[in-house]
């Protein structure tokens, strides 16, 4: 049994516009399947489907002015998770749930479909009440009905600035899910803006919305105030779209203004909304359906005997049934009628003690509207003493919205008592902290007197990979040179190789002018992007981040002579160019279309103008 | 037939100012390739490659393919010659993406008289590398249809050079013409690839056959009248 509130809800909406509906079906079968979703958006934009179920409720009401009894309910489930369970018994007499087609066809003397896989028995159901039936569909074998694809104008955005980014939030109808009667399917779509964690939103966003500029190729779009940042314009109804076959797609846009405070190094895909979809079209996803229904009313049958009739051939009685459709707004089908007299006896009829001649079965399968009848007319029969006539019946209502049972298949959006449907689109966008380098400077004695070996060590440890390029700079104190090799690790990390030609010699370029007074020489390397994820130690034997471009270490040795100050060796610079985006080109633009033409049509008329001129030409003759 | 407008005369409009502002050739497009599939409906897919000629990275960012119809003035069903009519092309089913298969970010506007695919690619292309990536629409509006014959006239231009550009045409029909094609494009100018299609065995004879086919049965109706008159006036 399901728990859900939500069910409830739906259960309660159902039961209600079944009663104040004033057009269903006297007995009203209304088979509806509602889909629930989420969507969540991911960094590639992709949307990874979560919680998608289909559940599928059957509501049998008496929304008529007759009470209705004996229903039985041919009920073929496919596509099944579960067996066919009693949902809510809102009728007089409990209700029977069977898979036996055997008993269900005694039951109504043949008068059911037998190919259905469940039946359910409602002995009685009096005006205005309901019975409810659940099913849960296996969702591994149903499609989803309505994709969602979102993408935006920025694959990410800086935190702690204002930005715009326009978003394209696409319908599209998978019409292979649908069943093939479906011509179109009625859609409205709510998108709310949300700096609230338990409404799709994060609490990071100092500033959010408005919704700007929003157009769409289907329906209406408009702006509104919502409620879940505060803000004015944050939410947007997009109404009226109605998706088919033919047009199965409807492209939104619309502008969002925020700002991001992400601290965090990693870059972080922040929530900012989401978006409920409400949709419903006329048939079911799973291939469920109520193939048949038994029901029987108000009716009368009387049995008439009339005699006897005394002559030279014995003693003769007549016999006849008359039925009659007393209801005050349902019809009737009578399909199988019995007429047959036995002799009394002491006590009750012995009823195997037919008499001969006198039985009778027919099988008019005429139709009675309230108030009509049905007549068998009189059958003869002979016998010597008083008889007991009897007659039985069996009456089917009609197939028919106004006057019998009818099934109204549907599937819609789970009811949410939250934000309307349980079909909801969670919208992301990554929030970068951006890149951070940090460079360490290692100058170690190696053991010979005066000589010391530099490592520079460069490392990303930011959240996103630097611009290219990255420059490194380094200068040699006074009284120190540089004995080669000075090499970079990894090489090809070197942009830029002043001396290309001498592997003792990697750096991108040197300046001994305008130095500071303490120091001799001013190198500087030029070095591809790092990627993030550095640890920052500072380890200039970390051969992992090195392979994986995080960081890149310089080595050279210097020997000092004469009067040399170690601690002026311990400088080092950076100067990554800052720019959330690498350079961008100038727009790309290409012309194409279409110059093709056909003048056939005017040769053609052309050419039958003067072959009709030639007709007349030679009529004149 | 080769042709290719310089000045810009034809598509002035849609190309004009698009080249302007340019200083400094940091980009080019150093393959082209046009493949179209003529039915009912014409499928068009653009292959487009370009390549950074500088030493920094660059991100393409946001591009345009702007579509516009030239077609003669129509009178019911009937063209009239040496008149014309610009008109935006109705797309769908467009795509853009790598050529590893990723989407790009599409969308299509109506400027009024011709139609723009926008387009975003937002990967970096390393110094003196190349991208690759395809723009595919499908359009009913490219195809001019008469009686027997299917006629389609693309033309491509660019504001940057095209290094080598090539066009591929496909259809069920017979293609009875084509035209020779340029295989490399200044920036500023416009080639026309322009093809013909029949249901008709017809050879390639290097024009369109939908002039030399009625002109011919056009001229046979005229000897034909001329005929019946003259015979006419000998009966007299």
């Amino acid at each position: 049994m399901p728990e859900k509130f939500s069910w409830w809800i739906y259960f309660l909406l159902a039961v209600l516009l079944s009663i104040v509906t004033a057009s269903a079906a006297p007995l009203d079968v209304e088979k509806t399947e509602v889909v629930e979703l989420v969507a969540q958006q991911q960094s590639d934009h992709s949307f990874s489907y979560t919680n998608f179920n289909v559940t599928g409720f059957i509501n049998i009401t008496n929304s008529g002015s007759d009470d209705l009894s004996d229903i039985w309910v041919a009920i073929d489930l496919m596509n099944n998770a579960s067996e066919l369970s009693l949902y809510y018994n809102g009728s007089s007499s409990d209700v029977l749930i069977t898979t036996d087609a055997a008993a269900a066809s005694a039951a109504t003397n043949g008068n059911i479909n037998t190919s259905a896989n469940y039946y359910v028995h409602i002995p009685l159901l009096k005006v205005g009440e309901v019975v409810s039936l659940y099913y849960d569909v296996d969702d591994t074998k149903v499609g989803i009905p309505i994709l969602v694809d979102e993408s935006y104008s920025v694959s990410k955005i800086p935190a702690n600035t204002q930005q715009t980014w326009k978003v394209y939030f696409n319908l599209t109808l998978n019409t292979s899910a649908l069943p093939s009667g479906v011509t179109s399917v009625n859609v409205n779509v709510t998108k709310y803006l949300s700096n609230q964690p338990a409404n799709f939103g994060s609490n990071n966003w100092s500033t959010l919305g408005p919704i700007a500029n929003p157009t769409t190729t289907e329906g209406t779009a408009t702006t509104w105030d919502g409620p879940y940042t505060g803000n004015t314009q944050d939410a947007l109804n997009v109404t009226e779209i109605i998706l088919t076959p033919a047009v199965p797609q409807d492209n939104i846009t619309f502008d969002v203004t925020g700002e991001n405070t992400n601290s965090q190094r990693d870059a972080t895909l922040e929530p900012f909304g989401f978006a409920t979809i409400f949709f419903s079209f006329g048939d079911g996803l799973s291939g469920t359906s109520v193939i048949d229904v038994f029901a029987a009313g108000p009716a009368t049958i009387a049995a008439t005997k009339e005699g006897p009739v005394v002559n030279s051939s014995g003693t003769w009685w007549n016999e006849s049934v008359n039925i009659t459709n007393t209801a005050v707004g349902v019809a009737y089908v009578v399909r199988n009628v019995s007429l047959w007299a036995v002799n009394t006896t002491t006590g009750f009829p012995d009823m195997s003690a037919v008499i001969p001649g006198s039985w009778h079965d027919f099988t008019p399968s005429a139709q009675i509207n309230p108030g009509d009848y049905w007549d068998s007319g009189k059958f003869t029969f002979k016998n010597d003493i008083v008889p007991v006539v009897w007659a039985n019946m069996t009456l089917k209502l009609i197939n028919d919205q106004t006057q019998g049972w009818w099934v109204v298949n549907s599937t819609t959006h789970e009811y949410n008592s939250s934000y309307g449907s349980s079909y909801i689109v969670v919208e992301k966008i990554l929030v970068i902290g951006t890149y951070l380098v940090k460079a360490t400077k290692h100058v170690i004695p190696n053991g010979t007197a005066a000589d010391y070996d530099i490592y520079i060590v460069v490392e990303n440890i930011g959240s996103d990979v630097t611009p290219t390029y990255l420059y490194i700079y380094d200068m040699i104190p006074n009284n120190f040179s540089v004995v080669p090799p000075m090499g970079v690790n990894k090489s090809e990390m070197l942009a830029v190789d002043a001396l290309p030609a001498d592997d003792n010699w990697n750096y991108s370029g040197k300046n001994g002018t305008t130095l500071p007074p303490a120091y001799a020489e001013g190198y500087y390397w030029t070095l591809y992007a790092l990627n993030p994820g550095a640890d920052g130690d500072g380890s200039y034997t970390n051969a992992t981040e090195i392979a994986n471009n995080q960081s890149i270490v310089i080595h050279y040795l210097v020997n000092g002579t004469g009067d040399f100050r170690l601690t002026d060796a311990f400088i080092v610079g950076i100067d990554p160019t800052f720019s959330m985006n690498a350079q961008t080109s100038p727009k790309i633009t290409i012309v194409s279309g279409s110059a093709a033409r056909n003048y056939e049509n005017l040769f053609a008329i052309a050419t039958a103008a003067v072959l009709l001129g030639a007709v007349v030409q030679r009529r004149k003759r | 037939m080769k042709k290719i407008y310089f000045s810009l005369l034809l598509f002035a409009v849609i190309l004009a100012g698009i080249s302007e502002g340019q200083f400094i050739k940091v980009i080019t497009i150093s393959n082209y390739t046009l493949e179209v599939d003529v039915d009912e409906s014409v499928h068009v897919k653009n292959i487009i490659t370009v390549k950074n000629l500088i030493n920094s990275p660059i991100v393409p960012g946001i591009g345009e393919l702007r579509l516009q119809k030239r077609s003669p003035v129509k009178i019911l069903f009937l063209p009239i010659p040496f008149t014309e009519k610009k008109s935006a092309i109705a797309v769908e089913n467009v795509k853009v993406y790598t050529k590893d298969g990723k989407r790009i970010p599409v969308r299509v506007t109506d400027e009024g008289d011709y139609t723009t695919i926008v387009y975003e690619i937002w990967y970096p292309i390393e110094p003196g590398k190349e991208f690759t990536f395809v723009v595919e629409y499908e359009s009913a509006d490219l195809a001019e249809s008469g009686i027997l014959f299917r006629d389609v006239s693309i033309p491509v231009g660019s504001d940057m050079e095209i290094e080598n550009i090539a066009a591929r045409f496909n259809s069920d029909w017979r293609t009875v013409y084509i035209q020779n094609t340029l295989d490399r494009l200044p920036a500023g100018g416009i080639v026309f690839y322009t093809a013909e299609f029949s249901p008709l065995p017809l050879p390639q004879v290097g024009m369109k056959w939908s002039l030399l086919f009625w002109s011919i049965i056009f001229l046979l109706s005229v000897i034909i009248f001329i005929y019946i008159r003259n015979r006419q006036k000998d009966v007299q």
